[in-house]
């Protein structure tokens, strides 16, 4: 059987494509086969799932496979947020430390160079011992206050 | 978020807001046509607004080599923009404050500049022109990342915002490469603005916030003038200390490089950067009086090469020395 791709060759590899979980098949030369090849720079920031699906995988919308997403570091339109969704989520969580877009602003994270200094063990502690004391928890207030003049006194 | 301005330091801020429009590839897979009509369209969204008087488009095939790298000198455009392969074009308000790239990486690159530290104007006006545009074009967003851009890097809000602040004391003390770290720490980024690292020329810096996603934009704007603000405190805590320890030969540096610029013949755009470098840094320092340093500054950018071939004649290299010279001089 001739390769279906340059039909000149024999066809040595039955390469499968998974398009959104529509199944397709081709019968390739090994040479057009290999210029189906995963390995690229970008490999290293991905999470592949399945190796072989995800490779094969193709955005319906501009033609972008996983290979060129993941050696250009580009994604082709909108749509290939959706067909590389694990690996989109995988790389923006790399990059940003999250993949959460969040769209109000937050009223209880100051910014973080502004941010006052975090409390001290014996200042926690204290506070601790005030809300025993309030609760009447004078066993555990005892406690604290022992651990409190343990460490003042270091 | 901040209008502190501290404007001996900081010198320009910008905001850039990278949006694209939903079911349209992005530029490096569109066709001729669809990049030419998204050109269109983005012109046309703005027929009615008033902002339209102050602007002006250009396609990228239209401005001339000289026009391109003057307005990459001015960072108004990138040179991205103009190796885009779908065609690109460019929308400019007469003041230079606001700079629309189409098709370059992503379909819209909102650009807004203001001066000295200020977030607040620049993102307010940012935000002026993407609401204008939203009414007619419907921008790509996700539920769970955001706004989607071309690169992942650039995901979730899109913002970006730079500060180019001069940094000559932080410069000096070699202390250059602890601050790099300290920027990636907070998730933002320091480079040379001419030249990178510790060997930026005019010992001029852009620092900007790396991370775009997982905050909101005026949280990322927040996080990113106290980032400016700590920067600049360090910049004078530093310069103080300097002075402290090496007055007169700091002294002498300041003053030698103001007698070069006010009596030399011609000045190189490298040494031209150096020069005003010193006697900011001497004016800030109250070693120099008496000098505009906006105005210096500004007569600085405006005599870098494209810019200055741009505004006259075509000048030869040592012409365009003596010219940068002239032009330097008038502000002293």
């Amino acid at each position: 059987m001739l390769c279906e791709k340059c039909g000149k060759n024999n066809a040595t590899v039955l390469y499968t494509q998974i398009i959104n979980g529509k199944k397709s098949s081709l019968n390739l030369c090994s040479k057009c086969a290999s210029g189906e090849s995963i390995f690229d720079n970008f490999g290293s920031l991905l999470s592949f799932g399945t190796r072989t699906e995800a490779v094969k995988t193709v955005c319906p919308t501009c033609g972008m496979t996983l290979s060129e997403f993941t050696h250009k570091g580009r994604m082709g339109c909108g749509k290939c947020y959706e067909t590389f969704r694990a690996q989109a989520k995988s790389m923006l969580q790399k990059i940003h430390g999250t993949s959460v877009h969040r769209e109000a602003k937050a009223d209880d994270t100051p910014a973080p160079e502004i941010r006052k200094e975090e409390k001290s063990e014996i200042d926690i502690l204290k506070d601790n011992l005030k809300n025993a004391i309030e609760t009447e928890n004078y066993e555990e207030a005892a406690k604290i206050r022992d651990e409190i003049r343990e460490k003042e006194g270091k | 978020m901040s209008n502190i301005n501290e404007k001996d330091i900081a010198v320009t801020t910008r905001i850039r807001l990278a949006r694209n429009i939903a079911s349209l590839p992005y530029p490096r897979k569109m066709t001729v046509l669809q990049a030419e009509e998204l050109i269109e369209k983005v012109w046309d969204a703005f027929s009615n607004s008033p902002l339209k008087n102050e602007l002006t488009m250009h396609k990228v095939s239209d401005l001339s080599d000289i026009k391109k790298k003057a307005l990459i000198e001015k960072h108004l455009i990138s040179s991205e923009l103009c190796t885009s392969k779908a065609p690109a074009a460019m929308i400019i308000s007469s003041d230079e404050k606001i700079s629309i790239m189409i098709n370059e990486e992503d379909h819209l690159r909102i650009q807004v500049f203001s001066d000295g530290l200020d977030t607040e104007s620049a993102y307010d006006m940012a935000k002026k022109v993407e609401m204008l545009l939203s009414e007619k074009l419907t921008f790509d967003k996700d539920d769970e990342f955001g706004f989607l851009t071309s690169c992942p890097t650039n995901a979730g809000t899109g913002l970006r915002a730079s500060v180019m602040l001069h940094l000559p004391a932080i410069s000096a003390a070699g202390r250059i490469n602890p601050l790099l770290k300290w920027a990636a720490n907070l998730g933002m980024t320091v480079r040379g603005l001419y030249g990178e690292g510790s060997r930026a020329s005019g010992a001029l810096f852009q620092l900007s916030n790396q991370i775009t996603l997982g905050a909101s934009e005026e949280d990322i704007l927040a996080r990113f003038s106290a980032a400016a603000c700590s920067l600049i405190s360090e910049e004078r805590r530093i310069c103080a200390e300097l002075f402290q320890e090496s007055e007169s030969e700091l002294k002498d540096k300041c003053l030698r490089s103001l007698g070069i610029l006010k009596y030399a013949y011609t000045i190189a755009s490298s040494e031209a950067l150096g020069l005003v470098s010193n006697v900011c840094m001497g004016a800030n320092a109250g070693i120099i009086k008496n000098i505009d340093v906006v105005a210096l500054r500004r007569a600085l950018f405006n005599s870098m090469p494209a810019t200055l071939v741009l505004d006259g004649e075509s000048l030869s290299a040592p012409e365009r020395d003596v010219r940068r010279a002239q032009i330097l001089q008038k502000t002293l």
